[in-house]
């Protein structure tokens, strides 16, 4: 009997897998962590579509008042809180949102699972305006 | 169902047509409206003469709404497969009804938890003691009240913990929990032994009660099943499945042909990986190391396939109310056809390994035994009721989903013990695989989901729904601003905990604890919800 | 990708690499308590053990004794009456101890959140060492975790803030968390 059961085991042959030395890859589909595009938001519309799906309110839109007193809308993504339920993919009118199959999400910090986006008014200061800071790039 | 015939018996037990106020037939479900006073015989009624299994009981806050608490209790008539529901209106002063232990020990916890909760007193309970409600919860705060509200700061009391007697000389209390050894929920088990021998057990769950049916009210549609889901996460897609059942059928909308096959092929997929873990723990028990190791191979594969086709390992997020969020791609259904080829050969060999290493079988026999008549009168669920000999299966009795076209069979046992529960889970096993098979050939094109967008005002539904652990129940009330206004969920492990300490005696040594343990299987999480 | 981590976090990591180092060699036994998990992260860190993941194979064991402990990983938001049982285990857990949280619920409450019923991630009961995101974690991101609470791996996550300037002055006060929950 015992016999029968380390056969079963030795023609299983050998499946661990090698990381960390090797990196794996989760399937396409997986939900591991949504990423934003800020260029693409319109927050500071008053589009507020993906904070209303946000059941652990990871996904939270503020009215900030910065140090020169000016208003500012701060949209913040908390993976700490993050389910990966995907709501806000579908919910964002501009795709702004995107989920990719991230899976090395741990952090020694709280801080470092906040991901805060400011939307601030035009500033004569340092000359740049607009969206262009972030065109196009998910992070 | 003979509706005339049911009403003249029932008004007729209680003896004044009057007791019994209204009688409403839905699609499958007779609801009555009776007072308190006629409560007693019309449950006897229903026991005796139409067989009416008791599923559920639980209270409800009408106020402001209207002035009233109100008592829900919920039959199953499998011969006729509908259900019975009950509603009781109680004073808003001094709401009370007569207990229903006497005749119905099952009712212990669900009447202890309207006690708690919505408040309602069962009289001549004989043991009132807190259920759900953490021992430094103070008195005289209800949650499921509706002047209490889910982010409500409640002040810690002096803590109040349950008291056993003390064992008499020659008697050994083992208390285990609730932080145990291994990798398990927390739960506190104090275990009598004289000797070697067990001779008593004390149960103590809800540790882990998070409040999850006071967390639907108010909750906007789409985000409903990610609560649903999290009530036991090995039942997610069981639990969200019977969520939006009940949504759907508030909203009376027809959910797709497609969408109703594939979400019987995804839920015999949970029930797969859910029985193959559950062989691999009760592996564990026993020692059967390599065994544990090649269940744990097929668990971990099932897993994956899950994550491939849905996104996620646990078919979180694939319910929703009308259907499903995303469709199976051919390569998908592919992938499940490719597992489910290689699971069945391999699932007949391995089972029958198993069953006849003499070192797992020997401490299975004759371990843990739970008669009949104890499953019975506990109304136990699931595998483990029909281990013991209750032969009662939602997908058959009252089916959902595509359940009723296909084609399958129901394994019952009569002997009660560890060996039976773990070979109805073995069969239960190689039938899901029957009827994946059975799902992806009848599987057509078309669409996946039908829009729910509003749902009306005052009203509410029953969901019955298998999971891998048995019956599982979701009953919703839809408030004036077409959102929650009372979610009802008792996951089928609810139901089997209350049957768990009565295996436990009976010729059962200390190290056989672990074994009955596993054997049964069941959730702490689903229990405290 | 170390360049790219600002020094906050390279600092919180070195501290981390010192509490580490003092142990003993790179093994490590872990205590898992349960705090009011929904059982998928149970599920989860208990798949460690099996064939496709072995994670002894990398040093790591599980313990049940507190005392015997290195690391305590807990699940769940922790309810109220595992707050006590929660700390009492970090307290037999003899120095130098890690805390780890597993999964949105321990990081932060997730779904449930701070309410009458759970405290709202362990955070606030414990000094937590490692936050593992997830719902439930899958076990590659858990074994990830766990050796980043070793200093054996890198960490991927870093928080930010970035300004977006816009074109315009804001024209619209947008609605606040208080205005949403109110809506709901």
């Amino acid at each position: 009997m015992v016999f029968s059961w380390i056969r079963r085991g030795l023609r299983t042959g050998v499946l661990t897998t090698r990381y960390p030395a090797v990196q794996e890859r989760l399937p396409e589909a997986f939900r591991g962590k949504p990423i934003m595009d800020a260029s693409r938001c319109i927050a500071e519309q008053g589009c507020n579509a993906c904070v209303q799906v946000c059941l652990p309110d990871a996904l939270s839109l503020q009215t900030v008042v910065e140090s020169a007193g000016n208003e500012a809308t701060q949209l913040v993504l908390d993976y700490a809180r993050c389910v990966a339920c995907g709501l806000c993919v579908s919910a964002c009118p501009q795709q702004a949102l995107r989920m990719t199959n991230e899976y090395e999400l741990a952090a020694s910090r709280r801080e470092d699972l906040r991901m805060v986006t400011l939307f601030a008014p035009p500033d004569t200061s340092d000359g740049e305006n607009g969206k262009e800071e972030n065109n196009g790039r998910y992070a | 169902m003979d509706l005339i015939h049911f009403c003249t018996r029932l008004s007729s037990a209680c003896g004044s047509s009057e007791e019994i106020k209204a009688v409403r037939p839905l699609e499958d479900e007779i609801v009555v409206s009776l007072s308190p006073a006629s409560l007693l015989q019309t449950v006897r009624t229903l026991r005796e003469e139409f067989a009416a299994t008791f599923v559920d009981l639980f209270g409800l806050d009408q106020r402001p709404s209207q002035d009233a608490f109100q008592l829900h209790l919920i039959f199953a008539l499998d011969n006729e497969q509908s259900r019975v529901h009950l509603v009781i209106d109680l004073d808003t002063e001094r709401p009370a009804f007569p207990s229903l232990m006497h005749d119905l020990p099952a009712t212990d916890w669900y009447e202890r938890e309207v006690w708690e909760e919505p408040g309602i007193q069962p009289e001549g309970h004989p043991l009132l003691r807190r259920l759900r409600l953490p021992p430094d919860w103070p008195q005289g705060i209800y949650p499921h009240r509706s002047s209490f509200a889910w982010s409500q700061n409640v002040q810690a009391a002096e803590p109040h913990h349950i008291q056993l007697e003390s064992a008499p000389e020659g008697v050994v209390d083992y208390p285990l929990g609730p932080v145990r050894s291994g990798v398990v929920e927390s739960g506190h088990y104090t275990l009598r032994t004289v000797g070697e021998e067990l001779v008593d057990m004390h149960l103590q769950l809800f540790y882990k009660h998070r409040g999850i049916e006071k967390r639907a009210e108010g909750l906007p549609l789409p985000l409903l099943p990610l609560l649903a889901e999290r009530i036991s996460g090995a039942s997610a897609f069981a639990h969200s499945l019977a969520l939006c059942q009940a949504l759907e059928s508030i909203a009376e909308v027809e959910v797709p042909q497609r969408a109703l096959y594939l979400r019987t092929l995804l839920a015999e997929l949970e029930r797969l990986y859910n029985h193959l873990g559950y062989q691999a723990d009760l592996c564990q028990a026993t020692g059967l190391v390599v065994a544990q190791a090649q269940f744990d191979i097929w668990k971990e594969r099932i897993l994956r396939l899950n994550a491939a086709i849905s996104g996620h390992r646990y078919l979180f997020g694939m319910n929703v109310p009308g259907g499903l969020s995303r469709d199976l791609s051919e390569a998908s259904l592919d992938m499940v056809r490719g597992l489910t080829a290689t699971l069945q050969p391999d699932l007949e060999s391995l089972g029958k390994l198993l069953f006849d290493s003499p070192s797992h079988r020997d401490r299975l026999e004759g371990t843990g035994i739970l008669t009949p008549q104890d499953a019975l009168a506990y109304c136990a669920v699931g595998p483990i009721g029909r281990a013991s000999g209750v032969d009662r299966d939602l997908r058959r009795d009252h089916p959902y989903a595509a359940y009723a076209d296909i084609d399958f069979e129901v394994p019952v046992l009569q002997t009660g013990d560890a060996l039976a529960r773990a070979r109805v889970r073995l069969e239960e096993a190689k039938q899901s695989l029957r009827i994946i098979d059975q799902a992806l050939e009848r599987l057509a094109a078309g669409s996946i989901a039908v829009p729910i967008e509003q749902l009306p005002a005052g009203e509410s539904a029953l969901s019955l729904v298998e999971s891998p652990r048995g019956e599982s129940v979701h009953w919703l009330l839809v408030g004036e601003d077409g959102r929650i206004r009372r979610y009802r969920a008792r996951p089928a492990s609810f139901a089997n905990w209350q049957a768990f300490p009565l295996a436990v005696p009976g010729h059962n040594i200390l190290t056989d604890f672990p074994v009955i343990e596993q054997s049964f299987g069941l959730s702490f999480a689903g229990a405290d919800c | 990708m170390a360049d790219m981590l600002d020094s906050a976090t390279r600092e919180a990591g070195e501290r981390l690499k010192t509490k580490v180092q003092r142990l003993f060699g790179h093994s490590l036994h872990i205590r898992h308590v349960d705090a009011g998990s929904c059982n998928a992260c149970e599920s989860e860190i208990k798949l460690l053990l099996n064939p496709y993941y072995d994670i002894q194979r990398l040093g790591i064991f599980f313990t049940t004794s507190p005392r015997h402990a290195d690391l305590l990983l807990v699940t769940g938001p922790v309810t109220r009456a595992m707050v006590d049982p929660l700390r009492q285990t970090y307290e037999a857990m003899p120095d130098p101890r890690l805390v780890v949280a597993v999964g949105a619920c321990a990081c932060s409450g997730g779904i449930f959140g701070p309410s009458a019923f759970s405290q709202g991630g362990v955070e606030h009961v414990l000094p937590v060492d490692v936050f593992i995101p997830g719902c439930p974690p899958s076990p590659l991101t858990l074994i990830h975790g766990l050796l980043l609470a070793l200093g054996r791996v890198e960490q991927r996550m870093q928080g930010h803030t970035r300004r977006i300037k816009m074109g315009r002055p804001l024209s619209v006060i947008t609605p606040s968390m208080q205005e949403k929950e109110a809506q709901s």
